[in-house]
């Protein structure tokens, strides 16, 4: 029996991914490491794990739970850190990009919310949820193919949009918040309420899910899962499917919804630490 | 030159503010200023908390002695669900607005609040709510399902009398009331503050009436859709709580914990505010970690949407859902233990001048604690299992709402009593109450842990002759009817203060924030004139210009700078 550690897969088009968001960075920074650089780093990362790493795999083929992590990290985790990671000094045409992007979230940072809160609901509408995880039936390993589970190009192509529009839309959601110009950011207690609102629609959904009939989103084909990964769970996993979506939901509702307001918590606490420029004007009192 | 900042007042005298003074209660009944309909939140409160002290009095004249037949089984549900629901609704929640009402204005520097006609509606349809709630008692039979009335219970087929529609209406309109008092509140706040009032310098008690407001907008609403469904249930024949005809009876606890735990919070972070000022103020220091007291204050109210359904363990709901809410559950700890050591911290090192206000904050802080202990042991899902529904629950939620919440809104009585009334309340008469009242307090509910450990259910109206539970009930009652005398000791010093009391000038205490610079009692208009405002202790720097905050960085401002 090969243990569940061991099952680890490549495809070119997450590779490609992972290279464009290294040159971009490369030519937004002039090739040079500005300071955060290991925040961008570790957002590449995590971003190699959650396409490359057994989590994949279980996700994939039969774990919703594993699924949700995978979503969360994307939204939440890998899109801020790549966000907070972006050079300070920024040249070129992707530069400037950039600074109309942060002057467009000044304008609408509720586009933004819409963008984040939209993606991490349409990925769940059941039917969508089952378009975007492998089905039985096809016999390929995805081993340094172009990508996906499935022979039927349109499979593989949810499958490729997928991991890329949860990260675009997580990059969409805190730009307003963490966008790489401070003064375009929205104002820290706006930020709060943001984060909030959005904590509120995520624990929503992960209610849904939580509080749905067992087998709503179960799209796995259990029984003729190709890579039999099920019989490679350890024996102490009861990964009974209405368990499993129990869990997806309630890692949505709990620990999602504490990232939000971990984030909210730091802005407020900057905020209110943060130098004032009043201060430096000499004070005079009346009596 | 930074001058002096000029307060705005409407030139058109607001209606009822200039009735003649003689002309006595229309005077009162007609008022739309805040400081008038703060002290007759107040007053609602002290009414009822004697109506509803009342209540459990009768409970432990009938719990005192094993099989008593003081009270049949059915009065005893009537008066259990009138003491809990009369508590929480209209003692607890209209007391921390009535403070918010009073004091936000005084505060941050503004002579009225944003809505004044609002702010007197959202008082008359609170107070009328409660009469509605008490006309119960005459229409037939009060509620007599608990005090979260829980599916299906609340249904007609178990509970015929009309008494749960009068709570669903009793409620729903003092639920209107605490919405629109909560938009007033956010409203003013964030409008009407002096100029240089940067949100950084708002006091701590501001801030926690302004997250308090939020607070209230996000929790209400589910309370009064969940109680709306529940008359439609009742007089429509609807079945959204009704299991028999396809509802569910676990919907109506999800929306009554969604708006029920917040609740928690509701009352108990305004008490975090007063006691933020009276420590500091009674310390002869400014607040340790300001904004880890302000960032905690967001951080509990955040996760207070996240724990609702801890109180759902023993339900059913799986393993699954109960791990993640039990560490989610534990998690609020952190926060409150965080302003616990930030009290501490303001205390240590002070010249404290140990007041009843003084000595109410400090007991507070074993209290609540004990509160919060035996909180976090509900969290461990065996735990609760074993506890819930006994007298440990009873004894948890009293450490919680007497020792946390009515303790601290007692610091903040004695502290502001003198800005109120305009007079000095007798320290000697404080001290007699403050010592009856912990004692009674503590033999009435700490044996009550016990009672729940060794296995007695709560909201049964009496119980059989087994070990322990004899002498631990009489000592309980005891406890109940020190804390009724402590009551009317209360009663006097208050009479003694309004009667008799020494004139208070307009700043007894050398407090920090802009209530003490206006008169006492405040006039009709609060401030002419103010200072500008450089840290969060705006008369501090104005009467100690030599050691004032204004000159020192922000980092000593706060108390946030590293110390090698």
């Amino acid at each position: 029996m090969t243990l569940l550690l061991y099952y680890w897969s490549f495809d070119l088009v997450s590779a490609g991914l992972l290279l464009t968001l290294s040159l971009l960075y490369g030519s937004i920074s002039g090739w040079r490491w500005q300071s955060g650089w290991r925040l961008y780093v570790a957002g590449l990362f995590l971003l190699t794990l959650v396409q490359f790493s057994p989590l994949h795999r279980l996700g994939m083929n039969c774990s919703m739970s594993a699924h949700m992590i995978s979503h969360m990290l994307l939204l939440l985790v890998i899109a801020p850190l790549l966000v907070l990671g972006l050079p300070r000094q920024r040249v070129g045409r992707a530069g400037i990009l950039m600074n109309r992007m942060s002057a467009f979230f000044q304008c609408a940072p509720w586009l933004g919310w819409l963008i984040g809160l939209g993606t991490m609901w349409f990925w769940h509408i059941p039917a969508v949820y089952a378009a975007s995880v492998a089905h039985a039936g096809a016999g390929i390993v995805p081993i340094c193919t172009l990508a996906g589970p499935s022979t039927d190009w349109r499979v593989n192509l949810v499958h490729l949009a997928h991991p890329i529009s949860l990260m675009l839309g997580g990059i969409c959601f805190v730009w307003p918040v963490l966008g790489p110009q401070p003064e375009r950011r929205i104002f820290p207690l706006t930020g709060v309420l943001y984060l909030f609102t959005a904590c509120v629609g995520c624990s929503l959904l992960g209610m849904l899910i939580t509080f749905a009939p067992a087998g709503s989103f179960h799209a796995y084909a259990v029984d003729q899962s190709y890579y039999a990964m099920l019989s490679m769970l350890p024996a102490g996993w009861q990964l009974d499917p209405s368990v499993d979506q129990q869990m997806a939901g309630l890692l949505m509702w709990v620990p999602g919804c504490l990232v939000y307001l971990t984030g909210a918590l730091w802005l407020f606490m900057t905020w209110l630490t943060s130098e004032l420029e009043v201060d430096k004007v000499a004070p005079v009192h009346l009596r | 030159m930074i001058t002096d900042v000029e307060i705005p007042e409407p030139l058109a005298p607001l209606p009822g503010a200039t009735v003649n003074t003689n002309q006595g209660l229309l005077q009162w009944i007609s008022s739309v200023d805040h400081k008038q309909i703060g002290i007759m939140y107040l007053l609602m409160t002290l009414f009822y908390l004697l109506v509803g002290g009342l209540l459990a009095l009768l409970m432990r004249v009938q719990l005192m002695v094993p099989t008593n037949t003081f009270l049949a089984p059915d009065s005893y549900n009537q008066l259990f669900t009138m003491h809990g629901t009369t508590m929480i609704f209209f003692v607890l929640t209209p007391a921390i607005l009535g403070l918010a009402v009073y004091m936000v204005p005084l505060q941050i520097g503004a002579n009225e609040m944003a809505f004044p006609r609002l702010n007197a509606f959202s008082f008359w349809i609170s107070f009328f709510g409660g009469f509605l709630l008490y006309f119960s008692f005459l229409a037939g039979g009060a509620p007599d399902a608990g005090w979260f009335s829980y599916a299906p219970l609340n249904q007609t087929q178990y509970s015929a009398s009309p008494g749960i529609d009068y709570y669903c209406i009793g409620l729903l309109l003092s639920g209107i009331g605490t919405v629109g008092t909560a938009a007033n509140l956010v409203v003013t706040i964030i409008t009407l503050r002096t100029p240089s009032m940067h949100y950084r310098y708002l006091p701590v008690f501001v801030w926690m009436v302004l997250i308090d407001a939020f607070l209230i907008l996000a929790a209400f609403p589910s309370l009064n859709a969940a109680l709306v469904m529940l008359l439609v249930d009742r007089q429509l024949d609807g079945h959204f709580f009704n299991t028999d005809a396809g509802g569910s009876a676990l919907l109506w606890q999800h929306l009554f914990w969604l708006f029920g735990h917040p609740e928690v919070y509701i009352v108990v972070l305004p008490p975090f505010g007063v006691l933020s000022e009276v420590f500091q103020v009674y310390s002869r220091k400014p607040i340790f970690g300001y904004p880890f007291v302000v960032g905690s204050g967001i951080a509990i109210s955040l996760l207070a949407f996240g724990v609702w359904v801890h109180h759902m363990f023993a339900t059913g709901m799986g393993n699954t859902v109960n791990s993640f809410f039990a560490v989610s559950s534990m998690l609020i700890g952190i926060p409150t233990g965080v302003k616990v050591f930030n009290w501490l911290g303001t205390m240590y090192g002070g010249s404290i001048r140990f007041t009843t206000g003084m000595l109410f904050a400090t007991a507070f802080l074993v209290e609540f604690t004990i509160g919060g202990l035996s909180g976090i042991s509900f969290a461990i899902v065996p735990i609760d299992w074993q506890l819930t529904d006994t007298y440990y629950v009873v004894a948890h939620l009293h450490y919680v709402f007497l020792g946390g919440s009515l303790f601290g809104l007692f610091a903040g009585f004695f502290y502001w009593v003198p800005k109120i009334s305009g007079r000095l309340y007798s320290e000697t008469l404080g001290k007699w109450f403050f010592w009856l009242f912990v004692i009674g307090f503590n033999l009435t509910f700490f044996v009550q842990h016990i009672l729940g450990i060794i296995g007695m259910p709560r909201r049964v109206y009496t119980y059989p002759n087994l070990a322990g539970y004899s002498s631990l009930n009489l000592i309980s009652s005891l406890g109940a009817f020190l804390m009724g005398v402590s009551m009317l000791l209360f009663l006097y010093l208050l009479y003694d203060t309004l009667k008799r009391g020494k004139r208070a000038g307009d700043n007894p205490w050398d407090g920090y924030t802009f209530e003490w610079l206006a008169s006492s009692p405040p006039q009709l208009k609060n401030f002419t004139l103010l200072p500008p405002v450089y840290s969060f202790r705006p008369l501090h720097d104005l009467n100690h210009p030599k050691i004032g905050d204004y000159q020192k960085p922000d980092e000593e401002k706060y108390g946030t700078k590293d110390v090698d």
